[in-house]
C-alpha cells in the first residue's frame, strides 16, 4: 500500500476506504473454444497452440488480462484530475486455460494513491483480480490492473 | 513464428528477432470488440479527435492492454512452447495507431531445472527511433531439450 501521509490535502483522492482490500465483485466466466479463436484471430495471433481449433488449444497469455468481468468498480475522485488512462498490467499465471473451463472471478480494489514527479502529478487506482478454475479450486491467474488520472 | 528454437542455446544477452508491429484502426476496432463489446466509435482509440481532446496528438492511440497483448506474443512468438509466469507491463507513454513500432525481447537471467528452463526477460515496443512506449519484465518457462 503507498504511502499518503506526505500528500497535500487539497491533492487527496476522495473515495470510500472501507472498500480497500475487499472484494467488489465476483462472476463465473465459461471458456469457450470460440472465445478462445475469436480473441487469437483479433490480435493476429498464428501460433497453433492459441490458433487451432482442438484438443491441444490453449488462451494465448493475455486474454485474462483483458477479460472486464465482473465490473466492480469504486468511484475514486482526484481534484486534479481530468484525463485517465491505464497504467500498467501485472499479470501471474500458473495455469493454462483451455476450452470448457469454468474460471470464478474476484476484483478487489488494492490501492488508490497520489503520485508527484517529474510528469506532474498524478493518481493511481489499482485493482486485483483472481482467477480459480471452478473444477478443481486451483488459481489459475491473478492480474493487477493500474490505471492514472492527470490534470 | 518461429519455427524450432533450440533454447538450451539461448543465455543471458540474446534477443527476439526483431519483429514490426503496425496496429490499424481495423485491428483496434477487432480488439474493442473482444475486449469492450463494442469497437470504440468516437473514442481515442479510433477517433483522431477524441484523441486530441484528452491531450495525444491527433492520432488514436492504441489501448494498453493489446499493446500488454503484444508483448506476450513477442515472448510466444520466439518460444513458441514457452509458459508465461509473469509478465508485467508499465504503458509508459503513447503507443499510435498507423504508426511503425517494432517488438523486442532480451534474456536477462537463465536458470536451469530439471525438465525445463527459466528465463528472465526484458521485452520492449519501441519506436524506429529507440523510444520504448511500453515495457516489461517476464518470467518464462520453456521446455529443456
Amino acid at each position: 500500500m503507498a504511502d499518503e501521509s506526505k500528500v497535500s490535502p487539497d491533492l487527496e483522492p476522495q473515495f470510500d476506504r472501507s472498500k480497500l482490500g475487499k472484494v467488489l465483485g465476483e462472476a463465473d466466466i465459461t471458456v469457450t473454444e470460440e472465445a478462445i479463436l475469436q480473441f487469437a484471430e483479433a490480435v493476429g495471433e498464428t501460433n497453433p497452440r492459441f490458433s487451432q481449433p482442438g484438443p491441444d488449444l490453449e488462451a494465448l497469455p493475455g486474454m485474462l488480462a483483458i477479460i472486464n468481468r465482473p465490473q466492480a468498480r469504486v468511484q475514486v475522485r482526484f481534484p486534479f484530475a481530468t484525463v485517465g488512462m491505464p497504467a500498467g498490467t501485472t499479470m501471474e499465471m500458473f495455469e493454462s486455460v483451455r476450452p470448457g473451463d469454468v474460471l470464478h472471478v474476484s476484483v478487489k480494489l488494492a490501492d488508490v494513491y497520489v503520485k508527484t514527479g517529474r510528469s506532474g502529478t498524478m493518481g493511481f487506482v489499482v485493482y486485483d483480480k483472481e482467477f480459480v478454475r471452478k473444477r478443481d479450486g486451483k488459481l489459475v491467474a491473478r492480474v493487477r490492473q493500474s490505471s492514472l488520472t492527470r490534470p | 513464428m518461429a519455427e524450432s528454437v533450440d533454447y538450451a542455446s539461448l543465455d543471458v544477452g540474446d534477443e527476439a528477432p526483431e519483429t514490426a508491429l503496425h496496429v490499424t484502426v481495423e485491428a483496434v476496432r477487432k480488439f474493442l470488440k473482444v475486449y469492450m463489446g463494442n469497437e470504440g466509435q468516437g473514442s481515442r482509440f479510433t477517433d483522431p479527435d477524441a484523441a486530441a481532446a484528452e491531450g495525444f496528438d491527433r492520432k488514436p492511440v492504441i489501448p494498453g492492454p493489446l499493446g500488454f497483448v503484444h508483448l506476450a506474443r513477442t515472448i510466444v512468438d520466439w518460444m513458441p512452447d514457452a509458459r508465461i509466469e509473469k509478465l508485467d507491463v508499465v504503458y509508459r507513454s503513447p503507443t499510435y495507431l498507423n504508426t511503425d513500432y517494432v517488438r523486442r525481447a532480451v534474456i536477462t537471467d537463465r536458470a536451469d531445472r530439471e525438465g525445463e528452463i527459466r528465463f528472465e526477460m526484458d521485452v520492449y515496443i519501441e519506436t524506429l527511433d529507440g523510444n520504448r512506449t511500453q515495457r516489461g519484465a517476464a518470467v518464462v518457462y520453456v521446455p529443456r531439450g
